[in-house]
């Protein structure tokens, strides 16, 4: 359980924040939705102590992160940055081992643990033909697959992703959104930054609105997600409609 | 259950080990006068443990302890310490074709070993003055970059070009106002040879390299994530800044021991790596022993062929130079612009 208190954060003199307030609840899937430059990623970058929060306050189970220190809060968060170009040739295996950072214990800091989790995790994902790969051989999809094997080594009861189908092709988009959903299955948080609103509409628990550095709205997706709100979001008509089993989000106009 | 591969890294570091062995005996060996291996490993039981078998002459035990064993173990030191730097500089600004010198280090060493030989105050001061004026344009390089608890990369290596070229500019100024013998002794040193190496020089650099390797290697974890960017080293519980500072001074204060001591050896610092990524990857737990040990191979190879090639003496920065410049072309053009 997240909760943030009355947080506001300005860069120089723009507030990109401004008194926000907010819960989010354990063992679901959130879906942040926000136009480029609402504060999106600012907000994040807060609650994984990148930024330094002076206004306001942020509690992972009960603890203010500032009193939480970034090994310690790294134990409990996982993060997944939108982009990932390595700059040297990283198997898929040292990429997920990385995850295990936050757990080093000994003169290298790894035991034997350590690789079983790394092989577990490659398992859970069905990536493990890719362990011995190049990391920067893989395409998109994958490459997206290993990250998300990297912060489940990281094994936090809560994972934070920023867009992270941004990049990829359809089919991809709809395979890491069904992993994600099958992940917060089993009881992690994740928080995903994204700008469809039909992946949340479709894969997520709860959705959290801002525009401006201000909340919009947050809650449920059948009761908060709604033609009104995708209104105050993007200020452009979008229609929501049922089709076949499935709602789907689209602009009321085309021109 | 550990990564399988891990265990032929692990042997082929100690392949490296015996061929560092051997490429240092057979350095002593030969020079202008052969010396057998019987004499060769004789001289150095009976210096070491005062234990003898061969009768050789004087001449010999100065040839092979007095002139060749110092530049040799120098030369080890060199290689560890260049290479060492170039991993971390490579591993810290994630970039895979900076080297010791794009921080405007060497530049500032140089400066501050040049002010030591023209105005020699005390016994150490060459060493000393390297080291101030390396950490000097370091940290002007780091404090021009940093802006708002962050240093972006590109900000870094322009601002230490800036700094490398003012440091490179004042040491012109200090070869015109040097008489003849100074402005000799300035150039030869930059060109870098062994050739002055003492035992005083072995031990100094041997401490100061064998203390800042082992510190680095235990830290070759944290080296991995930091090479991952500020933010994922966050996330996953590495202070960025601490540990950047970390390696970066380290990585400064052994090549400014080197460049003190040996002078401007180029490219070492960015083939070494390279050459060591290609054969057991990125992952710095092993990298670091294995550029360590290629480097120390390297120069003692090209330290040798220094010595032997002509009669006369080719100062070994011009060897790296014309082996390495080609080496940096040859790995742009045959992977296509994509470097290990």
């Amino acid at each position: 359980m997240i909760e943030i208190i009355n947080l506001s954060f300005s860069y120089s003199e723009k507030r990109v924040l401004d008194d926000v307030t907010l819960s989010i609840s354990k063992g679901k899937l959130h879906g942040l939705l926000g136009r480029n430059g609402s504060g999106k990623s600012t907000l994040f970058k807060c609650c994984l102590k990148f930024l330094k929060v002076s206004d306001g306050n942020i509690l992972i189970s009960g603890d203010d992160i500032k009193n939480i220190s970034i090994k310690e809060l790294s134990k409990i968060v996982a993060y997944l940055p939108q982009d990932h170009e390595q700059s040297f040739s990283w198997k898929v295996k040292e990429i997920v081992l990385m995850g295990r950072t936050p757990h080093m214990k000994g003169v290298f800091g790894l035991d034997k643990d350590d690789y079983s989790i790394v092989y577990s995790k490659l398992e859970l994902l069905e990536i493990l033909d890719l362990a011995d790969i190049s990391f920067n051989e893989l395409s998109g999809g994958q490459k997206q697959l290993v990250m998300i094997a990297r912060a489940l080594a990281q094994e936090t009861s809560i994972i934070f992703l920023d867009e992270p189908t941004s990049a990829l092709d359809f089919s991809n988009q709809i395979m890491i959104w069904r992993m994600l959903k099958r992940i917060s299955d089993t009881g992690i948080t994740i928080v995903v930054c994204t700008h469809d609103p039909n992946h949340i509409l479709w894969y997520c628990d709860n959705v959290i609105a801002i525009d401006d550095g201000k909340i919009l709205a947050t809650g449920d997706i059948a009761t908060v997600l709604n033609e009104d709100l995708l209104y105050n979001i993007y200020k452009n008509k979008y229609k929501i409609e049922v089709v076949g089993d499935q709602k789907i989000i689209y602009p009321e106009s085309l021109i | 259950m550990i990564f399988k591969d891990n265990i032929c890294k692990k042997i082929f570091i100690y392949f490296l080990l015996i061929l560092l062995f051997i490429t240092v005996s057979v350095s002593l060996m030969i020079g202008s006068y052969t010396v057998s291996f019987t004499d060769t490993l004789s001289i150095i039981l009976n210096k070491l443990f005062s234990f003898t078998f061969s009768d050789y002459s004087d001449t010999y035990e100065v040839i092979v302890w007095d002139i060749r064993a110092p530049r040799i173990l120098m030369s080890v030191f060199t290689g560890i310490a260049l290479s060492i730097a170039g991993v971390i500089y490579q591993s810290i600004f994630r970039n895979p074709i900076v080297e010791p010198y794009i921080l405007g280090v060497s530049s500032g060493a140089a400066f501050g070993a040049s002010v030591g030989i023209l105005y020699p105050f005390f016994t150490l001061g060459v060493k000393l003055f390297a080291f101030i004026f390396a950490m000097l344009s370091l940290t002007i390089s780091y404090s021009l970059a940093y802006r708002r608890d962050r240093t972006p990369i590109v900000s870094l290596v322009l601002s230490g070009i800036i700094i490398g070229s003012i440091f490179t500019a004042m040491v012109s100024i200090l070869k015109y106002i040097s008489d003849d013998t100074q402005l000799r002794e300035i150039v030869f040193w930059m060109m870098g040879g062994m050739y002055y190496s003492s035992w005083n020089d072995v031990l100094v650099n041997g401490i100061a390299v064998g203390v800042i390797f082992l510190l680095m290697w235990r830290l070759s974890w944290k080296l991995n994530i930091l090479s991952m960017g500020d933010e994922t080293s966050k996330s996953l519980g590495i202070h960025p800044e601490l540990y950047k500072a970390i390696f970066i001074i380290s990585a400064t204060f052994i090549t400014a021991m080197i460049v003190s001591t040996v002078g401007i050896i180029a490219w070492v610092g960015l083939m070494i790596p390279h050459m060591a990524r290609m054969i057991v990857g990125a992952d710095n737990r092993y990298l670091l022993p294995t550029a360590s040990l290629l480097g120390a191979v390297y120069i003692v190879i090209c330290d040798t062929l220094a010595r032997v090639l002509i009669e006369s003496e080719i100062p070994i920065g011009i060897i790296t130079s014309i082996i390495g410049a080609p080496f940096l072309l040859w790995l742009l053009r045959s992977r296509s612009g994509k470097v290990y």
